[in-house]
């Protein structure tokens, strides 16, 4: 069933064409991933189907009584209702229902009216109530806002009080819960942390119906989509598979399509050397048709390579102490709520660290205390001699918005001439009139490839990168990635895009809970651990530790350790064990693991009973 | 999908793709039943109606006249002289307002509430905990009555409540593998005259799609839609 046909759809901006003769037929049950670089018109696209935005040109279809539920980029709820009663708004109609069927009861038990009417319509109110799911309301609300990362306590908060995250988080939800036919979502991860994410990955795939989603975070795409939309030069292609599967057909397409170029231009340069040669000669009627061939042979174009993103290169001075930065017991509180305690780690030059958690655990303020923009309640942040820091805010607090792009970067290395700084801007694909805009003016994703700029030409040994892949489109997000993989310096970069975290880093430290754990490996190889030390209540860990310290626990242990040596030294003098080889190596193999469990058992007893003196 | 050894057994056994008569197929689902409990015997039709519009619902009760064969444990909500009635019906629980409070506390260990009319304004505060485990009493599935003891002893007596899923499915018990064959034919043959008998008149082609018979854990047996037109017709 055909949801909405788009034909022959144009849209241009001053003299910009965003959309050149688009036709697109979306059907029911597509799961579709819109890519292309930033400033393309997917948004304009989907605004377009949303109804939102009219064409120049072009004819939109909708099906009859099509429910869309359109998400914008950021997206916010403003307003003074709580959260519950947004919420509740998308079942307006059947609360309204709801509250007729207890007024009905009531007119029932009091026997007001006929009762044979009242039942009846009590019966078919009820019925209706109950197959548009009616009873499941308060779940199905609950169940999107807590996966989504809402607590209970936030159900009755005022929406104008909620962050601006959250705020865009709580439209997300109400857009999911009005469970629409064709659902359009327009960077929906933007400010969600990667729990969320990935609940959002497993909602979109049991969602039943339509959706057509844009988004940088790959894997979310990948995981989420059966078919990748791209739009570029004002026209759209589709791409079977997902979008790794597009990525690989892309590169395939793009090969062919030099090759062919390859030999079409070898042909033509033989056939004109023909002409050449043979245009007076004996072949000279040869020559004049392959001439009209020529003549009528469509050129193909040279292929251009994938969309560029702008070349980043991350050069660090290579000087500096070994040991990059080391944080001692550090612990913040904000008025009425602690964010972090006790928070110790050290980085080495060379490590490359991400800082995951949930929304609002503090891993803007850890990096903020770091570079000295926040101060530590407890504990001492110090950095390594000769150290230079590069940190990349999440908000782009740093840029000077009243200044143009060529001030802005120019600041950072004034001894450079003009020249130089156009150059270089360049290369974060501002070119010409572009690098006296003013950073007002500018898209997120401008404002962050103005970040990226900035930080590189400070050359640091050190990157705190807070979300830096927010805002980027995704050729820009594999050219940092690219960057960051050759920086010889220290990468200390807080992030939900996991896809960007599997390919950069290879520890992770995880903060929650007013913790800091850390743990070895990419996001992928540790999500696992650290969720599961998560879902145990630290008290009980607490508990657990004391109590395996305890001598007299350990004491336990060792005995039966001991007592089980003491069975394998008996099985084997045993004739059947020392007959049998396979039983013999595996004894003694035991037994040695035995010994050294003892030994480490011994340890730990020794440092309990000091332990225990002490306290005592 | 992986399937049991038990299970593959018991398919090789019903042959493939063939949809038997109702009678030949209840009776293949009898023979092929081996666990080691007295598995139920159960129904499952596909309808030709879309439920999500309000007008092509099907939902009703039947009496199946042998009982489905599971002990059903009752509560009645009444007040007065009612309260004698359900007791000597044989409800399981009779009340009022302790029962109530009961199930506000999160009590469901109950297969059917039937409530008279009085109690609805309080049962109705408890549709939330109810609503979603299918005990909300309802008028048309005759739970919410005056008549507290034909109520009761239809419960008990095997009547059950059939409503099509979401996707226009429908499944219902019709006894335990124990019963006799015969006694499975006429429950089977109740159910279905009444689903037929609650073809909602929007529901558009063919009402009933597809049958298929099975008992708890064994394999589903599907029955022949035409044959099950000329028994009902025969009935």
């Amino acid at each position: 069933m055909v949801l909405v046909s788009l034909q022959g759809i144009y849209k241009s901006y001053g003299d910009k064409v965003v959309l050149d003769a688009v036709d697109w037929q979306i059907t029911d049950g597509r799961r579709i991933g819109l890519v292309g670089p930033n400033g393309v018109g997917k948004t304009t696209l989907l605004e377009i189907i949303a109804g939102q935005r009219e064409p120049d040109k072009g004819v939109v279809q909708r099906g009859k009584g099509l429910r869309i539920g359109y998400l914008q980029q950021e997206a916010q709820l403003v307003g003074e209702r709580s959260l519950k009663e947004e919420m509740e708004e998308v079942f307006a109609s059947l609360l309204r229902k709801e509250s007729k069927i207890r007024e009905l009861e009531e007119r029932i038990s009091s026997k007001q009216g006929d009762l044979k009417f009242l039942l009846k319509e009590y019966s078919r109110l009820s019925q209706e109530f109950e197959a548009a799911d009616g009873y499941l309301i308060h779940t199905k609300i609950e169940k999107t806002l807590f996966g989504l990362g809402f607590q209970a306590e936030d159900l009755t908060k005022r929406v104008g009080s909620l962050s601006g995250g959250q705020k865009s988080i709580a439209a997300l939800a109400k857009v999911l819960l009005a469970d629409p036919q064709l659902l359009l979502l327009d960077e929906p991860t933007n400010h969600l942390d990667i729990r969320a994410t990935e609940w959002l990955e497993r909602f979109l795939a049991d969602y039943p119906r339509t959706y057509i989603i844009i988004s940088h975070d790959r894997q979310l795409l990948d995981r989420t989509t059966e078919e990748i939309v791209e739009v570029e030069g004002g026209k759209l292609k589709r791409w079977v598979g997902n979008y790794s599967a597009y990525q690989i057909q892309k590169q395939k397409e793009l090969e062919l399509a030099q090759k062919r170029y390859e030999l079409q231009r070898e042909w033509i340069e033989r056939t004109e050397e023909f002409i050449r040669r043979n245009i007076a000669g004996q072949k000279t009627k040869q020559a004049q048709s392959r001439r009209k061939l020529l003549e009528k042979v469509e050129r193909l174009e040279k292929p251009s390579p994938k969309v560029r993103g702008p070349v980043l290169r991350f050069d660090s001075r290579r000087k500096g102490a070994q040991e990059v930065l080391r944080l001692e017991k550090v612990s913040k509180t904000f008025p009425g709520m602690r964010l972090f305690s006790g928070v110790s780690f050290t980085l080495l030059r060379g490590d490359r660290v991400g800082l995951v958690g949930p929304n609002g655990s503090g891993k803007t303020t850890l990096m903020k205390i770091i570079v000295g923009e926040e101060k530590a309640d407890q504990g001492s942040v110090r950095v390594g001699n000769g150290v230079k820091i590069g940190y990349y805010s999440q908000e782009h607090e740093n840029l000077n918005r009243g200044r143009s792009v060529l001030d802005e970067v120019w600041g950072v290395e004034p001894y450079l001439t003009q020249g130089e700084i156009r150059s270089y801007l360049a290369k974060f694909l501002f070119r010409g009139q572009e690098v006296f805009k003013p950073i007002t003016e500018l898209s997120g994703g401008e404002q962050s490839r103005v970040c990226l700029a900035k930080l590189i030409l400070g050359k640091p040994d050190l990157l705190l990168l807070d979300e830096p892949t927010n805002h980027l489109d995704i050729p820009s997000l594999e050219a940092l990635e690219e960057a960051l993989s050759g920086f010889k310096g220290t990468v200390f970069v807080a992030s939900h895009d996991r896809y960007f975290l599997d390919r950069l880093v290879n520890r992770i430290f995880y903060l929650s809970g007013e913790k800091l754990s850390k743990w070895e490996g990419n996001y992928t190889e540790t999500a696992g651990k650290w969720r599961e030390q998560e879902g145990k209540p630290t008290t009980q860990r607490k508990g657990r530790r004391r109590k395996a310290r305890s001598p007299a626990r350990i004491e336990k242990e060792i005995a039966s350790l001991e007592e089980r040596l003491w069975e394998t030294s008996l099985l084997l003098a045993d004739r059947e064990v020392y007959s049998n080889w396979q039983k013999l190596h595996s004894l003694l193999e035991e037994r040695e693991s035995l010994s050294k469990q003892i030994n480490t058992l011994y340890k730990k007893w020794e440092e309990a009973v000091k332990e225990e003196e002490e306290t005592v | 999908m992986k399937r049991g050894k038990r299970y593959k057994a018991q398919a090789e056994k019903v042959e493939k793709g063939r949809r038997f008569p109702l009678s030949e197929a209840l009776k293949l689902v009898k023979e092929n039943a081996n666990a080691r409990f007295d598995e139920t015997v159960e129904v499952a039709l596909r309808l030709g109606v879309d439920p999500r519009k309000a007008d092509q619902m099907v939902r009703g009760t039947v009496v199946l006249p042998h009982g489905t064969g599971r002990e059903v444990r009752v509560l009645v909500l009444t007040k007065g002289e009612k309260e004698k009635e359900a007791t000597e019906a044989g409800a399981d629980w009779v009340g009022a307002d302790e029962f109530i409070e009961k199930l506000a506390g999160g009590w469901t260990d109950v297969d059917v509430i039937i409530a008279t009319p009085d109690m609805m304004g309080a049962v109705g505060k408890l549709g939330r905990i109810l609503g979603p485990r299918g005990l909300m009493p309802n008028p048309k599935s005759g739970t919410v009555t005056f008549d507290v003891a034909k109520a009761v002893k239809d419960a008990k007596g095997g009547r059950i409540e059939y409503r099509v899923d979401k996707a226009g499915n429908l499944h219902a018990p019709i006894g335990k593998v124990s019963f006799e064959h015969a006694q499975l034919m006429e429950n089977a043959k109740t159910l279905l005259a009444s689903v037929m008998a609650a073809r909602p008149s929007a529901a558009k082609g063919q009402y009933l799609r597809a049958a298929t018979v099975c008992s708890t854990m064994g394999v589903g047996v599907k029955v022949d839609v035409g044959d099950i037109r000329v028994v009902l017709r025969e009935a």
